[in-house]
């Protein structure tokens, strides 16, 4: 039976039963380092057979996250559960996780089939069935004919598809990437996030992955988890995280954002608190047509013009605050120092619950 | 993968669950790891050597000629006697030539190995220097031996190329001349000089490297001749190195009592009085006293060159 | 100053360089010399023959396997202890950090004359006779520095991810030093145990004080420098010894080149 026929049977198991425990669980789990609270008082559930992402700034807590799930960090406070069993006394070499690491860690001493028969051959696997897996798992990250190439024979991209390759063989019930498409250029990390998608939708196991960049966490995964200073701000699917931002943070953090004071807010024509506006939505409207509307808006001068191909954003001074505004190429271009009527739906103003 | 594995026997369990519990303890792998070689180094050499020091604050009895086990300075006291300050003194000039020959005749190599050698023929150089430096301390005190006997290789080539006056010059000069090379001062000194010298070249090579060709470039650009840019960057910045070099030869001429025995005047180096006062004289007391010369003139040296930036050169 | 060198500098160089090598050509020389009472030169004439009678003598023979031994148990010791030590200090941050990397240099940074007098006076004050394991004693203590830098050298070089990802693919810490560690490990082992086998096979200061009446090679040198009984045979052995320390060297080198450049020292 093949890796992915075993997946397939236990997300239909797990599909079918109520009681599937979560794939991973923390329950006010802190990390202090010294002073520094690295992860503080943090509460998480991750379903099984979910794409996961956490997303954060350096420094939030995400990765520390991630390697307390792994068991390379124990929490100083708080439990941990990985699928209903307790893990925090288990070390890394015990649990059913697998990770992929930042920057792959391939072993320099192994070429590439014996790197990702290594978890095999250390679980007592015998030579030619842990070479025929092997070379199964390298098929699987389409990366076959490189098994006798040691590491650094080997491309960015290769490396981390061996990687890949190396951890999912030993078939782990929660796999860890540690921003794994950092170190890719934009055609091969655009190239692999559809790869990594695929996989975990093929293979139905728990994926958990790291990274700062919130294209890629709400382009990969089914459910997001926003990082800051330690705490989890906010957890929802994609959709939820950018049209319905709880935060300042949120709404600046992923698609940055307009964040009015309650008193601007009220100026330009919405509710007196602090709000978020997105910049797409605004666009630049003749007075007239604005005032016949009454749509919420502003008027001000442009400083800056900004050309990004797929649309313009431009920066405008309205007297009590700036606007950042992305326009469509079709919009009619604006020149600096020109003073526009921006306006938008009064839908676009959304109300955010709290600063951090 | 835990579920596709069956529970491992016996003793294979045993060595698990330890494995388990170093690794969620680091305090004890720590522990374990460090405990064998700090016993050795810890209790064994650190032991010994505090008992040496100890000793320097006993005192002998004129008498009986043994060791009277009572705190003193007296032996200290005796190390300001002539003939004993004599040697103390002796010895710090002459580690002190020694710094500055090796210093003189080093910089040079490092300087073109740094800044000339490139590829193949920096690690030829790297070899040239390192042969040199490991291979056999007395093997090349011997050689010096013979070189510098007196139907030798060298006064052999100093007839042969015209320069013996020049060498019968330098042995009429006081005090560091003699009858011959390999009797005086400057003979020693040479030797001296040959065997640290790879010691200084090293750690100024490396300094050497250390300073970025784009300062060089920038200096020139600023308007200096090479000669000006040499006096201002590049010397102040290879002095770290220099200093670092100088520890070696400093310390390793204050302790040396074989070479001393071989080739130089009958007089003296520390080192040696160190031998005879605890070999045949017995005399513990005071050579702990005097070995505890080296160690604070090291220590003091080593403050110094701290300042002077030596340990940034490692 | 992408210039050229000058004459003088290259000049200087060159004479340094000859400064350096030419006393060890010369000994080499001297063991083919058939002049047997004193260091003429240049030899009037070349011979084999002193090969021979070096071979013959039990004195020489008896000095070359006391070294041998020592050299050997003490690398081995050293590698050991100075491999738990760097495991120790690669990566750690713990109180008396700094004061244990000092302990370990210091049977290197402090003259040889110093360690030897207090290894002597340790172990007349314990009572113990002088043997080959105090004379053992005495090499370990100082080539476990040697083996500690090169291996330091080596682990603070090594990515820690790697182990991480060792044992994150199931392997406990035996299996992780024995799989992915030791391996890494190996080659800088080597170079340190080459070193350390040269540098004991070579020490005489230290040696002197812990050897007793036993003679290593180097003490049965110093006696014929002292009072000499066969010129041309202390030769040949100088020869010997040249070479028994020249071959770890060369080698050590070539085993950790890739790694360090030319002006790094691993001493």
């Amino acid at each position: 039976m093949s890796v992915h026929d075993k997946a397939r049977i236990a997300t239909a198991q797990a599909s079918s039963s109520p009681f599937v425990p979560a794939a991973v669980e923390f329950q006010g789990v802190s990390r202090i380092f010294g002073t520094v609270r690295a992860v503080d008082d943090i509460n998480l559930e991750i379903p099984a057979g979910e794409f996961f992402a956490m997303l954060g700034p350096s420094g939030s807590g995400k990765t520390t996250c991630l390697r307390l799930i792994a068991g390379f960090e124990q929490p100083d406070a708080g439990e941990i559960t990985i699928f209903g069993e307790p893990a925090s006394s288990l070390p890394p070499f015990r649990r059913c996780v697998n990770t992929v690491f930042q920057d792959y860690a391939l072993f320099p001493h192994l070429n590439v089939l014996q790197n990702v028969a290594y978890g095999l051959m250390i679980g007592g696997v015998e030579r030619g069935e842990r070479e025929r897996r092997a070379k199964q798992a390298l098929a699987m990250v389409k990366l076959p004919g490189l098994e006798a190439r040691r590491p650094a024979q080997l491309s960015g991209g290769q490396r981390q598809r061996v990687a890949l390759a190396r951890a999912l063989v030993n078939e782990p019930k929660v796999l860890l990437l540690d921003e794994p498409l950092g170190a890719l250029d934009l055609k091969l990390r655009e190239e692999m996030q559809i790869e990594l998608k695929n996989l975990q939708r093929s293979l139905g196991i728990t994926f958990v992955f790291v990274t700062h960049d919130q294209g890629e966490a709400l382009s990969m995964s089914n459910r997001v988890a926003i990082f800051n200073a330690g705490r989890i701000v906010q957890t929802g699917t994609p959709q939820e995280i950018y049209e319905r931002p709880k935060s300042r943070f949120a709404a600046e953090f992923v698609g940055g954002s307009n964040v009015l004071e309650p008193a601007v807010s009220a100026r330009f024509g919405g509710p007196e608190r602090l709000v978020s506006l997105r910049p797409e939505s605004i666009a630049v409207t003749p007075a007239e047509a604005a005032a016949a509307l009454n749509l919420p808006g502003a008027e001000g001068r442009c400083t800056d013009v900004q050309y990004h191909g797929s649309y313009r954003r431009i920066f405008v001074d309205c007297g009590g605050g700036r606007l950042v505004a992305a326009l469509p190429p079709s919009s009619a271009p604006v020149s600096l120092g020109e003073t526009v009527r921006l306006s938008w739906s009064p839908g676009a103003m959304h109300v955010l619950e709290s600063e951090e | 993968m835990t579920s596709l594995a069956s529970s491992p026997p016996a003793p294979e369990a045993a060595l698990n669950r330890i494995a388990d519990a170093l690794y969620l303890r680091r305090g004890l792998l720590l522990t374990l790891l460090l405990v064998p070689p700090l016993l050795w180094l810890g209790v064994v050499y650190a032991g010994s050597l505090f008992a040496l020091l100890l000793q320097s604050f006993f005192s002998i009895d004129e008498f009986s000629g043994t060791i009277v086990r009572e705190l003193t300075l007296k032996t200290y006291g005796e190390l300001l006697a002539p003939a004993n300050a004599d040697v103390i003194l002796r010895t710090i000039t002459m580690a002190a030539a020694v710094t500055v020959g090796s210093a003189l005749l080093g910089f040079p190599i490092a300087y073109y190995a740094a800044r000339y050698a490139k590829g193949r023929m920096k690690a030829v150089f790297y070899l040239a220097v390192m042969m040199p430096l490991w291979s056999s301390y007395l093997v090349k005190v011997y050689a010096w031996k013979m070189l510098l006997a007196r139907e030798g290789a060298v006064a052999w080539t100093a007839g042969a190329t015209g320069l013996m006056p020049v060498i019968d010059a330098a042995l009429g000069l006081p005090i560091i001349g003699g009858p011959s090379l390999s009797v005086s001062y400057l003979g020693q000194w040479l030797v001296f000089v040959y065997l640290w010298l790879p010691f200084m070249i090293l750690p100024v090579q490396a300094a050497l490297e250390r300073v970025p060709g784009s300062l060089i470039e920038a200096s020139a650009d600023l308007g200096a001749q090479p000669r000006q840019t040499f006096r201002h960057i590049i010397l102040p910045l290879a002095l770290p190195g220099v200093a670092a070099g100088s520890i070696f030869t400093f310390s390793l001429t204050l302790g040396d009592y074989i070479l001393p025995q071989i080739i130089g005047p009958s007089s003296l180096l520390l080192g040696q009085a160190v031998y005879m006062l605890q070999g045949t004289a017995g005399n513990i007391p005071l050579a702990a006293a005097f070995a505890f010369i080296p160690i604070a003139v090291m220590a003091l040296y080593l403050l110094a060159a701290k300042r002077l930036g030596a340990f940034d050169a490692f | 100053m992408r210039s050229n060198p000058s004459r003088a500098l290259q000049a200087g160089v060159a004479a340094g360089l000859l400064f350096l090598h030419l006393p060890l050509a010369i000994v080499i020389l001297y063991a083919f010399t058939t002049e047997e009472r004193t260091f003429q030169f240049p030899p009037p004439g070349l011979t084999l023959k002193w090969f021979g009678v070096a071979w013959e003598r039990q004195d020489v023979w008896n000095a070359l396997t006391l070294s041998f031994q020592v050299a050997a148990v003490s690398t081995a010791f050293a590698l050991v202890l100075g491999t738990l030590a760097a495991g120790a200090l690669a990566r750690g941050r713990f109180f008396g950090q700094e004061t244990i990397s000092l302990l370990i240099i210091l049977p290197i940074a402090l003259p040889g004359i110093i360690t030897g007098i207090a290894l002597r006076s340790a172990y007349n004050l314990m009572d113990i006779p002088f043997s080959f394991w105090t004379i053992v004693i005495g090499h370990t203590t100082f080539c476990i520095v040697i083996v500690h830098n090169n291996a330091i050298a080596r682990l603070r070089r090594l990515s820690p991810s790697i182990i991480e990802a060792s044992y994150d693919l199931g392997a406990n810490g035996f299996q992780t030093f024995r799989y992915v560690i030791l391996p890494n490990l190996g080659t800088a082992l080597l170079a340190g145990g080459m070193l350390a086998f040269a540098l004991s096979f070579d020490e005489v200061i230290v040696t002197t004080f812990t050897a007793g009446q036993q003679q290593t090679l180097p003490i049965w040198m110093l006696n014929e420098m002292i009072r000499p009984r066969q010129r041309p045979v202390t030769n040949v052995v100088a020869v010997l010894v040249i070479l028994l320390t020249f071959l770890p060297i060369l080698a050590a080198y070539y085993l950790t080149r890739e790694e360090a450049g030319p002006a790094s020292r691993t001493v």
